[in-house]
């Protein structure tokens, strides 16, 4: 008996020269912000997030020697994951929100924002990376019809700086039901200021190392909280008292 | 409401739940956060000499009732785990839990805990019941009663507090084990590590699942054994035994105590019920010690051996 799925790849989209979308010939039911535990036999497993549950798709990033071992699975290939786990973002009354990702935490967001769009919510997104060549989704965003600001640390693509700069000024002119954003964790303290100084309320996903995924081992513990299973998605409250 | 505190000699509890070495033991504010959930004390996860990774993952699958798991003892090494462990201010017990590679380590991490004056801990647990770490446990022969001897006298000189012996529900002699964990000093007897070592294969990639191939099994698959090796070690020894093997319910609870353990461990249960499960095990124990008319939960300690 195993509790994991195995299905085969049904198409590998280059991102750009790190990152591949990879869809599946499957689907789950998933809430955006959760994620999958993806195995590869005799190698490893980690936890990804969820970019689109219908058919599963994951978008990865070639950073280490796993995530490099499934950016190499070519179509027809089999696929192997099980989830999904964890909290996801929570949609409400909300009708008009605000997304900050930076790098490839873009990902659950992506997802996040296709659901608001279906419920009829205005979302807006700051989308932030390196360089103009680790900006990815921008199309994505563009066809749910996003209102979409990119920044860039060297300044090669949108406004030059970080994506708290573009928050701060944004915040000046608009308001937002809330504010949901996945990134680094320098990013999102520095986001946790601006808006508790605009009373703008907020959900995060965090990333931690993980080695099982459902709320046992205690690897990825913050404080008293696990990543795994009282997050990664953490309210504001839960983000306070764990020093963001 | 009938009394349900518990001891383990000079070891105290308010109720006889304790959370099993191995489970989310990894920071003091997430045992601290276990503490307000209605534990009767709690164990951290065993700390080594050096800081280790643990095996590559898959390292805990779901089977039917219960886990299987090769984790690998990864944690932060001794001494980030005891400044991590330090300044334990909660009224029940904190239990310190060791894995070594022979006495001689064993001995220098108990040294290290006893030296700690910030580490606020009631009790010493030594891990020599592991079946999937090499070098550690079972696999380097920890469990054999010659071994075990050596290495709870060597950890006994070094501390004082009680010292918990955790013993193998695989261990071929268990009885013998038991009273050599008993004559070289041991205060109290876990009973109960993960059993097997099994393996779980996926059929669709045909590969066992974990990536160390094989793992300890745990919770109420193996419970049956559990109380079984509770019932021999009773038999055997003198002194008071920690029942860890499949504890999901009140009624469970009942069973290992009149198998004659004085306290329960609670490890994969935290699974199917999150951290609730500590105060629904214990409320489920009173109510079952009311209605068969018991005033204090020590009376139904090992009473099937009567």
């Amino acid at each position: 008996m195993s509790n994991y799925i195995s299905a085969k790849i049904k198409s590998v989209k280059k991102e750009n020269y790190r990152i591949n979308t990879i869809a599946l010939e499957k689907s789950i039911h998933a809430e955006p912000g959760q994620f999958l535990m993806v195995w590869i036999p005799g190698v490893d497993e980690k936890p990804f997030g969820i970019a689109n549950d219908d058919p599963l798709t994951l978008t990865i990033a070639n950073v280490g020697p796993f995530s490099s071992k499934i950016c190499s699975l070519k179509e027809g290939e089999l696929f192997s994951f099980k989830g999904p786990f964890g909290k996801s973002f929570s949609l409400t009354k909300e009708k008009e929100i605000l997304i900050v990702a930076g790098g490839y935490g873009v990902v659950p967001l992506y997802f996040l924002a296709e659901r608001a769009k279906e419920k009829g919510i205005k979302v807006t997104v700051i989308l932030g990376a390196k360089s103009a060549q680790d900006i990815i989704y921008e199309e994505n965003f563009k066809k749910l019809g996003c209102e979409l600001l990119i920044c860039t640390d060297d300044g090669s693509k949108g406004t030059k700086g970080f994506v708290s700069s573009a928050l701060e000024t944004l915040l000046q002119k608009k308001k937002f039901d809330k504010l949901y954003a996945c990134g680094p964790n320098q990013m999102l303290k520095a986001l946790t200021k601006i808006a508790d100084a605009a009373k703008l309320d907020y959900e995060f996903s965090l990333e931690a190392y993980m080695k099982c995924g459902f709320g046992i081992c205690g690897t990825c513990v913050i404080g008293n909280k696990l990543v795994c299973k009282d997050g990664p998605v953490f309210s504001k409250k839960e983000l306070k008292e764990l020093g963001f | 409401m009938s009394d349900i505190s518990v001891s383990l000699g000079k070891l105290k509890l308010e109720n006889p739940t304790v959370l099993a070495s191995g489970i989310l033991g990894t920071s003091k504010k997430l045992l601290e956060r276990i503490a307000d959930k209605g534990a009767g004390a709690v164990t951290i996860k065993s700390l080594t000499l050096e800081p280790r990774m643990g095996h590559n993952s898959p390292v805990i699958i779901e089977i039917n009732s219960g886990l299987i798991n090769a984790v690998g003892y990864k944690n932060s090494g001794i001494e980030l785990g005891i400044k991590e462990f330090s300044g334990w201010t909660k009224k029940i017990p904190l239990i310190m839990s060791i894995a070594a590679k022979d006495k001689n380590e064993f001995s220098v991490l108990a040294k290290k805990i006893s030296d700690c004056a910030g580490l606020k801990f009631s009790a010493l647990e030594i891990a020599l019941s592991c079946l999937h770490t090499p070098g550690f446990g079972t696999l380097a022969g920890q469990s054999k009663p010659e071994a075990t001897l050596e290495i709870t006298k060597a950890v006994k000189e070094e501390i004082f507090v009680p010292l918990i012996v955790k013993l193998s529900p695989s261990s071929p002699e268990l009885g013998e084990t038991a009273k050599a964990a008993e004559k070289g000093g041991a205060d109290i007897i876990n009973m109960g590590n993960t059993a097997g070592p099994g393996m779980v294969i996926d059929i669709e990639r045909k590969r066992p699942i974990l990536h160390f191939k094989f793992g300890g099994m745990s919770g109420p698959a193996i419970r049956p054994i559990a109380v079984r090796c509770v019932y021999d070690v009773y038999e055997s020894v003198d002194i008071p035994i920690i029942g860890t093997g499949g504890v999901t319910t009140g009624k469970d609870a009942i069973e290992m105590l009149m198998a004659g353990a004085s306290a329960v461990g609670v490890g994969t249960a935290v699974h199917y019920d999150s951290l609730g499960v500590f105060n629904r095990i214990n409320s489920e124990i009173s109510a079952w010690l009311s209605e068969h008319d018991y005033k204090n939960i020590k009376e139904i300690i090992g009473v099937v051996h009567e």
